[in-house]
């Protein structure tokens, strides 16, 4: 068993990398929002999407977290009428990404709510450290 | 030295105090993972009772109250029981983890540890005090 001290520094460290995957896959999001396709009628860029889960660490016992899946977003993509694209079929049309861009900032917002919580946690932490070394002054 | 009970209490008030943290900091790792539940520790009190209930039974016909929730295992560490905080609110995805309300429980820690390490620092001054000439 890790000095309970130092476990919750170890568990926001776990806390922040992983909100930064998520922050991560936001910027891919927003960078491509309008990447579509190049042959005529392919399909554009798809929505990248982060899950996370909680897993018990097997050296440490402490409850971290992690992420469980990257995937993508299967929903519709949006329909742009644009016949000078490479990328439109036979009528025109051009399949655009799904990327919601209000969608997108909210999740960035909430992503960095939790980082900054995270390294508050992290902060505090040493404070309770540097608290206990201080009780060897007198 | 026996009469000083307070370094003993306060120290296993500041490892209850530093398992808390380690919960916390659990928590909010997992601000957004699907499914996840709060969890919390036990109240410090419980664990107290748990000490001091252990020390007076006399008989083994007395109640064991120093049962489940808290109190001291054998090496004499502070046990402390997690249980899933019933102050979360569960969101659409099945968490139930509160930032604002880690966030307080965090600088709630933050005070009682500072008070803590203050008692003990003023105490370890008088017993200073004492032996000085």
């Amino acid at each position: 068993m890790i000095d309970t001290l130092r476990a919750p520094g170890m568990i926001a460290t776990a806390g922040m990398s992983a909100q930064s995957e998520r922050l991560l896959a936001i910027s891919q999001n927003i960078a491509n929002v309008q990447s579509v396709g190049k042959t005529p009628g392919a399909d554009p860029y798809s929505r990248k999407t982060v899950s996370f889960k909680s897993e018990v660490d097997n050296l440490s016992g402490l409850t971290m977290v992690k992420v469980a899946e990257y995937g993508t977003d299967r929903s519709p993509f949006r329909v742009e009428l644009d016949p000078g694209s490479p990328a439109a079929d036979q009528n025109g049309y051009v399949k655009m990404p799904n990327v919601n861009l209000l969608v997108e900032m909210a999740d960035m917002r909430e992503a960095n709510r939790v980082y900054q919580a995270n390294l508050q946690v992290f902060r505090q932490a040493r404070e309770l450290v540097s608290m206990t070394i201080d009780l060897m002054r007198t | 030295m026996s009469d000083i009970q307070i370094f003993g209490i306060a120290s296993q008030q500041a490892r209850w105090l530093s398992e808390r943290q380690t919960v916390i900091a659990s928590n909010l790792a997992n601000a957004s993972t699907p499914g996840y539940k709060a969890k919390d520790v036990v109240p410090f009190s419980s664990v107290l009772n748990g000490v001091q209930s252990g020390l007076s039974t006399t008989n083994s016909r007395h109640m064991n109250v120093n049962g489940s929730a808290g109190g001291v295992d054998s090496a004499g560490n502070a046990r402390t029981a997690t249980r899933t905080d019933p102050h979360g609110k569960t969101s659409h995805s099945g968490n139930s983890v509160s930032v604002e309300h880690e966030l307080v429980k965090g600088s709630q820690v933050a005070g009682a540890y500072s008070l803590n390490t203050n008692i003990v620092k003023a105490f370890h001054r008088m017993l200073l005090m004492s032996v000085r000439s």
